[in-house]
């Protein structure tokens, strides 16, 4: 409910504070909470109520003629949110049953590859391949790529969900995955130096770098 | 769907006729219009207000606090005696335009059917 509240907020934002606008707002703040409750009445989740109760909303420049304030010409004065974008909800539906799977599945890799480093650390036949290594750290690849492909798309539906709701980007929201990535990989490359070179100290210089590159990869990111 | 573009002279005409038949509000008045018209017609929040604001301010509705329901006042809406009139009028100028249209519509159909 307040987010109906923030979206005729938004709408309202370019028209003045006056108490005929005030009581214009309530009103039609009114219709659309009685509208959101019938709908959720009929079975409608949440999220597809409130699509529907933005959608119905009209035009501000309407009620702007009807008070007499004039129009506004074109592209002066506070935009109002894009024009809402319609939202897959079946799609994400499928995609929210994976994504617990995904990220438990993730989990276990990681620490099966804890258990193939100690289980193939006793062979000395593996050991001496290195399998210890390269096993576990293959299996941690794996679940990082899962991680990141998972997280990716739960992110991006997250953001379609608030476009598609009028409502601007959450802060953050507007980094590509790059940033993550490189962040992760950092972590991983601290990690590395930290047990297998014991380089803890002059290691965590890699962070320093990484967030630089993580910031390049966001301003690289605006520029598209 | 029919275009809010067509149906703009008849906005106040369409909310007079419902509150000929009795005091409503917002919502009920919205909703009355979605079943009337089978989903042809839904007047937007903007549409229904300026509405309301406008019919109003030239004395054809007057509006009072209904009954609390969910903890919330409802503001009522009924039709004025200059209200009546008012739509009387605009009854009589649908049947006019009706007829109008119809003229020249008729016309072409006979052409399509010939």
């Amino acid at each position: 409910m307040e987010k109906i509240q923030l979206f005729v907020d938004n709408m309202f934002l370019s028209l003045p504070d006056t108490p005929e606008v005030r009581q214009a707002k309530a009103h039609i703040l009114e219709g659309m909470a009685d509208r959101y409750e019938a709908l959720l009445a009929q079975g409608k989740n949440q999220d597809e109520a409130f699509g529907a109760v933005i959608g119905e909303f009209g035009s501000v420049e309407e009620l702007r003629q009807e008070l007499g304030l004039g129009s506004l010409p074109q592209g002066d004065g506070p935009l109002p949110s894009p024009a809402p974008v319609p939202f897959p909800q079946e799609e994400y539906d499928r995609f929210r049953r994976l994504f617990p799977l995904a990220m438990a599945g993730g989990v276990v890799l990681c620490i099966l590859a804890v258990v193939a480093s100690i289980v193939l650390s006793q062979l000395s036949w593996a050991r001496a391949w290195n399998l210890h290594h390269i096993g576990m750290f293959s299996l941690i690849a794996v679940a990082v790529g899962i991680f990141v492909y998972f997280g990716v798309r739960e992110g991006g539906y997250q953001a379609r969900l608030r476009a598609s709701q009028g409502l601007p980007p959450e802060d953050g929201e507007e980094r590509g995955p790059f940033h993550g990535v490189i962040m992760m990989v950092t972590t991983a490359v601290y990690l590395y130096l930290g047990f297998f070179r014991g380089l803890w100290h002059p290691g965590w210089i890699v962070f320093l770098v990484g967030a630089a590159l993580a910031r390049l990869a966001d301003r690289w990111e605006e520029r598209r | 769907m029919i275009g809010s573009d067509v149906i703009r002279g008849y906005c106040d005409t369409i909310l007079l006729c419902l509150l000929a038949q009795g005091d409503s509000y917002g919502y009920e008045l919205s909703r009355a219009i979605r079943e009337k018209s089978g989903g042809a017609y839904e007047m937007k929040e903007t549409t229904l207000y300026s509405a309301f604001a406008r019919l109003e301010k030239r004395g054809f509705i007057a509006s009072y606090q209904g009954q609390e329901s969910c903890g919330r006042p409802r503001t009522y809406y009924t039709i004025t005696a200059p209200g009546r009139e008012y739509l009387r009028e605009k009854q009589e100028e649908w049947q006019e335009t009706k007829a109008l249209i119809d003229r020249f519509v008729s016309d072409l159909e006979e052409e399509q059917h010939s």
